[in-house]
């Protein structure tokens, strides 16, 4: 076996699996608040290449910027800021109202609401995939001695945005008075409003996290793949939503830990068996763990009742 | 279990909820009787054909031990869960402390000045004791999320101050020295004085503490009855109690009130509902009030 090759598999991985993750944690945090699948998740991710793609296509030439690194990275906190808004609106539309319907009301509203986000997807791209300026410099950072390059300049910067995000979410869960709130709202709303939390308000502040993530991840794909398409929510919403149940939904680090197993399991497998297989291996892996695991690697206790 | 004391250290910095209530005790009992510090009227709860609460008048004097009784089924979660902003009166009003509460969402009411506690212990399992004390200072604290990132020395001090407090409040319920352990691996009996530490945290003018001796053996629901004493002595609250244990609520209300199917069959004095024809018929089914009455 080629142990530098392997070493290669690894590291794209690595990097796709932290996509992954920022992704996948936004399915887990909503879950974890409201017991909610949010299948337009995924979609607000596809906003975020999308988002991304008219920033350096139309946006920043419309100011006179030239599309550079630097000037792509500028972009992130508006895109971040614009996802955020439109999860946290789709909850206040969409979710909210049936808030104390049966659980299938909001899951079917949650189908239809990344229905919309598609076709807007649709209507803004056109039916292609389309091209992002590719701004990502590929130059390899690690070469090992054989040759291969390990890290790449591009790898670097997903991992300059991705890692920075997810240390700065574990902090702001577990330390502030805000991500505390939240905490509390997902193991048991009921009592935190009567401990004087503002339930409604934490709940939209975990959809503007989950949004923010999303469209952070939408940046860093759309630059990576130099791809912007409507449909890029389903393959990578899926696999998210995945490594969220893999990890135990409703668990961030779990959620994170999923992301960059499944990151891992896809490169191994798009190698060494063939990518058309991958997802086969991915769902197995996914079956046999909840098969001895229903809770995911990381079993967080089923979140009770409303 | 330890006994429960109050703040060794009034003079530090921190709880001024209860430096004020150590530097100024209320010793005894407070005046009571002309001053309701919350009053219900006409309230009246119905779920469908299902008249859960029915026209129920009530009022708390200001710094009175109050418990609600009755047998089971007769609307007393109800009632508290209306209090509380959980269920919306079909009719009738709640005032509080010069306020009309009615309709108000639960976060709301705990903003006015009523905190609780829970028949089946509700904390914050996963999180610490410290945390879920946190919690309860949740909304009295101003730092927004950003500065909770970023960290200007503002926040830090606000931080800092909301720690030192949950702290003291843990201590006060007795309860020093278990900061940092998850709430579940809690003993029974801490998990309740945590409830009360996190209720207290939301800085009640009013107490109300749902079965708060269930599960509890003889030493330590007499424990807890000083202990609901000393919230009205030490912190000048007033409490209100459903509780089932009647040798409770004889021992330590100073009014009582009996609810039966959703009505108000009795108000006044212990002694008084004791006696009350209607109680003991109510506890004992009918037939009984005669023979048992007359004691």
């Amino acid at each position: 076996m080629d142990l530098e090759q392997f070493a290669v598999i690894l590291s794209i991985g690595l990097f796709n699996g932290l996509i992954v993750a920022l992704v996948a944690i936004g399915y887990t945090l909503v879950y974890g608040i409201i017991e909610l699948i949010n299948f337009a998740h995924g979609d607000v991710f596809m906003l975020g290449t999308l988002l991304t793609y008219f920033g350096l296509v139309a946006i920043l030439p419309g100011f006179g910027v030239e599309a550079s690194l630097i000037s792509a990275l500028a972009l992130i906190p508006f895109i971040m800021v614009i996802t955020a808004v439109i999860n946290a609106s789709i909850e206040r539309v969409a979710y909210r109202p049936l808030r104390n319907a049966p659980r299938l009301a909001p899951l079917i509203s949650a189908i239809g609401m990344s229905f919309i986000l598609q076709n807007v997807g649709i209507i803004l791209l056109g039916p292609s995939p389309k091209a992002v300026p590719s701004v990502l410099p590929n130059d390899p950072l690690i070469v090992m001695p054989g040759g291969r390059t390990l890290i790449s300049l591009n790898e670097v910067v997903v991992g300059a945005v991705t890692i920075p995000l997810l240390l700065a979410l574990a902090y702001f869960v577990t330390s502030t008075r805000q991500g505390k709130a939240m905490r509390a709202t997902a193991q048991d709303r009921e009592a935190a409003g009567l401990m004087g939390i503002n339930v409604n308000r934490t709940i939209s502040q975990t959809f503007l996290i989950g949004g923010a993530l999303a469209g952070a991840a939408g940046f860093v794909v759309a630059l990576f793949l130099g791809q912007a398409w409507w449909f890029f929510g389903f393959p990578f919403g899926l696999l998210a939503f995945t490594s969220a149940v893999l990890g135990g939904i409703g668990n961030i680090t779990g959620a994170a830990l999923g992301g960059i197993v499944l990151g891992l399991v896809k490169s191994i497998s798009d190698f060494y068996i063939e990518a058309r297989w991958t997802n086969v291996i991915v769902f197995s892996i996914l079956i046999i763990v909840l098969v001895f695991r229903p809770t995911g690697l990381l079993g967080a206790k089923q979140a009770e009742g409303a | 279990m330890t006994d429960i004391r109050p703040d060794p250290d009034p003079s530090g910095p921190g709880s001024e909820q209860l430096r004020e209530a150590v530097s100024t005790p209320t010793t005894g009992v407070p005046a009571q009787g002309s001053d309701p510090v919350f009053e219900a009227r006409g309230v009246t709860k119905r779920f469908g054909g299902l008249l859960a609460v029915s026209e129920v008048d009530f009022t708390i004097p200001r710094g009175a031990i109050v418990s609600l009784i009755g047998p089971n089924g007769a609307g007393k979660t109800t009632f508290f869960n209306m209090i509380t902003g959980l269920y919306r009166p079909t009719s009738g009003q709640i005032r509080f402390d010069g306020r009309d509460l009615t309709g108000l969402k639960p976060h709301e009411v705990v903003r006015a000045g009523i905190g609780r506690t829970f028949q089946n212990i509700r904390l914050f399992g996963n999180m610490s004791a410290v945390d879920n004390v946190l919690v309860g200072l949740h909304h009295r604290l101003k730092g927004r999320w950003w500065e909770a990132i970023l960290r200007p020395p503002s926040i830090v001090a606000e931080e800092k101050r909301a720690f030192d407090e949950a702290e003291r409040l843990l201590a006060f319920v007795g309860l020093e020295g278990k900061t940092h352990i998850t709430a579940r691996n809690l003993a029974y009996g801490d998990q309740r004085r945590l409830e009360i530490a996190r209720a207290l945290a939301t800085e009640p003018k009013l107490l109300l503490l749902d079965e708060p001796t269930a599960g509890m053996n003889p030493e330590e629901t007499r424990r807890l009855t000083d202990f609901v004493r000393r919230l009205r002595s030490d912190l000048g609250l007033t409490v209100l109690l459903i509780e089932h244990d009647m040798q409770v609520v004889m021992g330590i209300s100073d009014r009582v009130t009996v609810l039966d199917h959703g009505e108000r069959i009795a108000e006044g004095s212990p002694d008084t509902v004791r006696r009350d024809a209607r109680v003991i018929e109510a506890y004992l089914g009918s037939g009984a009030a005669a023979g048992v009455g007359t004691h």
